[in-house]
């Protein structure tokens, strides 16, 4: 009962049919830190200086202990994304790149180390789709006409288009081919 | 040597540009605009056709239609978006994903992961600005999920709940106010700012049931009630629950932030100063008082 006097002083009358409502024990060994007003009265930015005597400042000391900074370290993002490291199994179904060693060309991960291949569509929400094959190094007309195969053979009766740009080492299908073409390059070890 | 009239005007054709049917138009002026005839029969209707209300030009106001009660208030006000703009929003995080960040080292499985773990990998995008309150962990990929996790997210389902735990992992849902979410969504950006850490606020009322329900992991719930429904959802979902106790990562594994705590192992009001590499702490027992109350 005295919790709930000290809640219902807290947020109103609303607080107090709660247990009523929601059927919640709210008893203080779970709540122990919801007593207090939850107001925030002024932030950093917003608060005036109250003089430039440096002596009316508040109190603080300084800590310089190496415990406490490994957690302000943990908060710190990454600067650059590293390469993963190699692990015994990949539950994700995630594998890491193990290109075969004749080929003509090289497909490049992304910066992500995810496999490059793309859905594009030709307006916003519309129905025309690509399939985009991008960062492809060396022959790029032997890829794509292995691609074609792989495409055709799953997809017997598709009609579908390719354009192959050689400067910037990218495919383009019509359609919609990315799960196909995933599953096919990631069986080679690209 | 004077230049003759003809190769003045020669030259001044080279500049200009060419007469084509796109730049002739006729003289300014010579085109007049139509006016409507006069007379007996110079224009007998005016286009506004024969009788009634067009011809005589007199159209009804707007959302009227001729009837007693008009269109706007024949229905009854249903108001399907009353109150959308203030409703929690909780954008979705798959187990699949969280999985893969894993699995690319974006997240290291080793230490606590929170919110800040999560959107430190700039794979998970998030707008506290848009009522974005924090992940909602969803069960797709649960089935393959096999890390061994202590994770905090704003949201989650029994099956998140059991498929975390199924592994020996441990996983808590947290309510984080505004300005709480404002540091923990970008960290650099807050510490470089110098504004003491905020203390985190009790949850809303509509919130407060699923913060304190030890079923959902709540941290606000009694950690006996969370011990003893981790073991019941053991039993429902049938897997055998593995004994953290006996984990070599007992103490990552029951790592919890304090109520107020929004950063592990940073207490509010602290001061973080990255390039002197020192915190600074407040001595002042009012504001002592202000930030653990």
């Amino acid at each position: 009962m005295a919790t709930m006097k000290t809640l219902g002083f807290v947020s109103g009358a609303g607080f107090k049919c709660l247990n009523r409502i929601l059927g919640i024990d709210l008893i203080p060994r779970t709540l122990p830190a919801i007593h207090s007003v939850p107001v925030r009265y002024a932030r950093f930015k917003s608060s005036p200086l109250i003089s430039d005597d440096s002596t009316q400042y508040t109190g603080f000391e300084i800590s310089r202990n190496p415990e406490e900074w490994k957690f302000v370290q943990d908060l710190l993002p990454q600067p650059v994304i590293k390469k993963p490291s190699p692990k015994p199994e990949y539950p994700s179904g995630w594998k890491p790149q193990n290109p075969p060693a004749d080929s003509p060309y090289f497909i490049q991960r992304t910066a992500n180390h995810m496999l490059p291949v793309y859905l594009k569509r030709d307006t916003p929400r519309g129905v025309r789709k690509r399939t985009v094959v991008r960062y492809i190094q060396g022959d790029v007309w032997a890829l794509e006409e292995e691609l074609r195969a792989v495409v055709s053979k799953t997809y017997p009766k598709d009609i579908f288009n390719t354009m192959v740009n050689e400067v910037a080492g990218q495919i383009t299908f019509r359609g919609d081919y990315v799960s196909v073409l995933k599953a096919y390059l990631e069986s080679k070890g690209w | 040597m004077a230049t003759r009239g003809y190769e003045k005007a020669l030259s001044m054709l080279k500049t200009l540009p060419r007469v084509g049917l796109f730049n002739i138009a006729p003289n300014p002026g010579f085109v007049k605009p139509s006016k409507r005839g006069r007379g007996q029969h110079g224009g007998d209707k005016h286009g506004a056709g024969n009788k009634g209300s067009k011809a005589r030009q007199n159209y009804m106001r707007t959302g009227y239609e001729t009837s007693l009660r008009p269109y706007y208030l024949s229905f009854t006000h249903e108001p399907y978006y009353l109150g959308h703009h203030l409703k929690r929003q909780y954008p979705p995080l798959s187990l699949g994903q969280l999985q893969l960040m894993i699995d690319t080292d974006r997240i290291n499985a080793e230490k606590p992961i929170d919110l800040v773990q999560i959107c430190n990998t700039g794979l998970y995008k998030i707008n506290p600005q848009c009522k974005h309150y924090g992940v909602h962990l969803t069960d797709e990929g649960a089935d393959s999920f096999k890390a061994k996790v202590n994770i905090e997210v704003q949201w989650a389902t029994e099956p998140v709940i059991a498929a975390v735990e199924r592994n020996g992992g441990t996983i808590t849902t947290a309510f984080f106010d505004p300005p709480s979410l404002f540091a923990l969504t970008n960290v650099k950006k807050f510490l470089e700012s110098g504004e003491p850490i905020p203390k985190r606020m009790i949850p809303p009322e509509d919130a407060i049931s699923y913060y304190t329900d030890p079923k959902m992991r709540g941290y606000l719930a009694d950690p006996d009630q969370v011990s003893w429904e981790r073991l019941v959802l053991a039993q429902k979902y049938g897997y055998s629950l593995p004994k953290i106790e006996e984990d070599p990562n007992y103490e990552m594994l029951t790592l919890r932030k304090d109520p107020r705590q929004i950063f592990y192992g940073l207490e509010p009001g602290w001061v973080v100063n990255l390039i002197d590499r020192i915190i600074l702490k407040p001595t002042d027992p009012e504001l002592q008082e202000y930030y653990k109350g």
